[in-house]
């Protein structure tokens, strides 16, 4: 695994990273019962497999599911690799099979307007392609680093995708009054049995992925629900949206995070580029 | 100095990547294109590095553009952004548009002083000896 060197110097931070890391090294993650705090098992560095490629946790379908994926897609490209008849096909041309999986289903469960902008949407005018942050949906199943910290009474959810700041609220209040969308919406949490649980309306239109190129409205509302399991100690998303105008029921996404304490978020910035591309 | 158009190798066997966004849905995974070319213009931005090149071919200059990898992951890789310059004579290898636009979705570049360097997120290869180990 390629990463950045920690800063040097002793600091607290650096002396808690450090306990932190030689807990998790030794298999007793920080538990709630430890720390009194339901946030803790969650607190810290998490990254996908395009940080820890070399992690032996890994398999194929993961790297299919790098930006989160539905599990019957993850499940579809499995069974890509495990017929024989695919034994001579590159990885990456399964990939476009899975892809075109994935948009096959998620189409069946689009309302007409929903069928509309999955036609309309295509990789040329990706947003991102102009400068353009994801949006909540590709934007909470990224495929770089994030970190998780804790801000008082409330979560922070730093992304390195777009250096990204995300706060989810823990102290109970309800979701504003007004329906005045943003790019990452607004984010209430809770803890349902060791699960944090983030519930977030008011997002700005956006794609739900650009595997399949479905989109959503600013009426979508959000169920994140995220778990830490250990052996390697990682935290699994399970994400459920729904959205009158574009689903006529709820769509599930899934991705996981390995925590690796030892990675430091790389400033990310976007350049628009001239040209006919 | 003559840019050279490679030319196109079919190559069900060639090497393909996972980039940022899904490339097997913009390009032919199943094909390898090698292409010789000048520097234009080299970002390493977001979402993936770009490399502009221009290509002469049959007396023409074609106007080429090459996709790689993620920016924050070249990064962790060593990549700083200096790797080419405007001017320098380039070759890279990879995967045509499936629409015929002039623009590859590079995974290896040989730099002017003959170092190949990779240049996507994750290596193909990796992934396909991975696959060969479950697979056991």
């Amino acid at each position: 695994m390629t990463q950045t060197a920690a800063p040097g110097g002793a600091s607290a931070s650096v002396v808690l990273r450090l306990f932190i890391a030689v807990a998790a090294a030794f298999g007793c993650g920080i538990s709630a019962a430890q720390t009194d705090d339901p946030a803790a098992p969650f607190l810290g560095t998490w990254s996908g497999v395009f940080t820890t490629t070399d992690h032996e946790f890994w398999k194929v379908e993961d790297f299919a599911c790098f930006p989160g994926c539905a599990r019957s897609m993850r499940e579809h490209m499995r069974a890509l690799l495990a017929d024989p008849a695919n034994d001579e096909v590159p990885v990456g041309a399964l990939l476009g099979q899975a892809y075109a999986f994935a948009a096959e289903q998620i189409a069946t469960i689009l309302t007409p307007l929903g069928k509309r902008i999955q036609a309309e949407n295509s990789l040329d005018n990706d947003p991102k392609l102009h400068c353009e942050p994801y949006g909540f949906v590709r934007q909470v199943t990224n495929p770089l680093p994030m970190i998780i910290r804790r801000n008082g009474e409330h979560l922070l959810f730093e992304y390195e995708e777009w250096s990204l700041l995300r706060t989810v609220y823990l102290d109970g209040r309800p979701h504003p009054a007004h329906r005045t969308p943003s790019l990452l919406g607004h984010s209430v949490g809770r803890f349902e049995d060791g699960a944090l649980v983030i519930e977030t309306t008011r997002v700005h239109a956006g794609w739900i992925s650009d595997a399949t190129q479905a989109g959503h409205s600013d009426r979508l509302s959000a169920v994140e629900r995220y778990t830490v399991h250990d052996n390697p100690r990682r935290l699994e998303l399970e994400l459920t949206i729904e959205d009158p105008l574009t689903l006529t029921e709820p769509y599930v996404i899934v991705k996981t995070w390995l925590y690796t304490p030892d990675v430091e978020l790389v400033q990310d910035r976007c350049r628009n580029l001239p040209g006919v591309f | 100095m003559r840019p050279i158009f490679l030319g196109v190798l079919a190559a069900a066997a060639a090497g393909s990547a996972i980039a940022h966004h899904s490339p097997a849905m913009l390009y032919d995974m199943t094909r390898e294109i090698t292409i010789e070319g000048i520097v234009t213009e080299y970002t390493l931005g977001n979402p993936h590095l770009r490399i502009y090149f221009d290509v002469e071919k049959d007396g023409r200059i074609e106007k080429w553009m090459g996709e790689g990898g993620s920016r924050t992951v070249l990064m962790r890789k060593g990549w700083d952004g200096t790797e080419v310059s405007p001017g320098d004579k380039i070759t890279v290898r990879g995967h045509p548009s499936r629409d015929g636009s002039p623009i590859v979705h590079l995974e290896w570049l040989t730099l002017p002083d003959g170092r190949e360097l990779y240049a996507e997120d994750l290596d193909q290869r990796a992934l396909e000896q991975l696959r060969r180990r479950e697979n056991r």
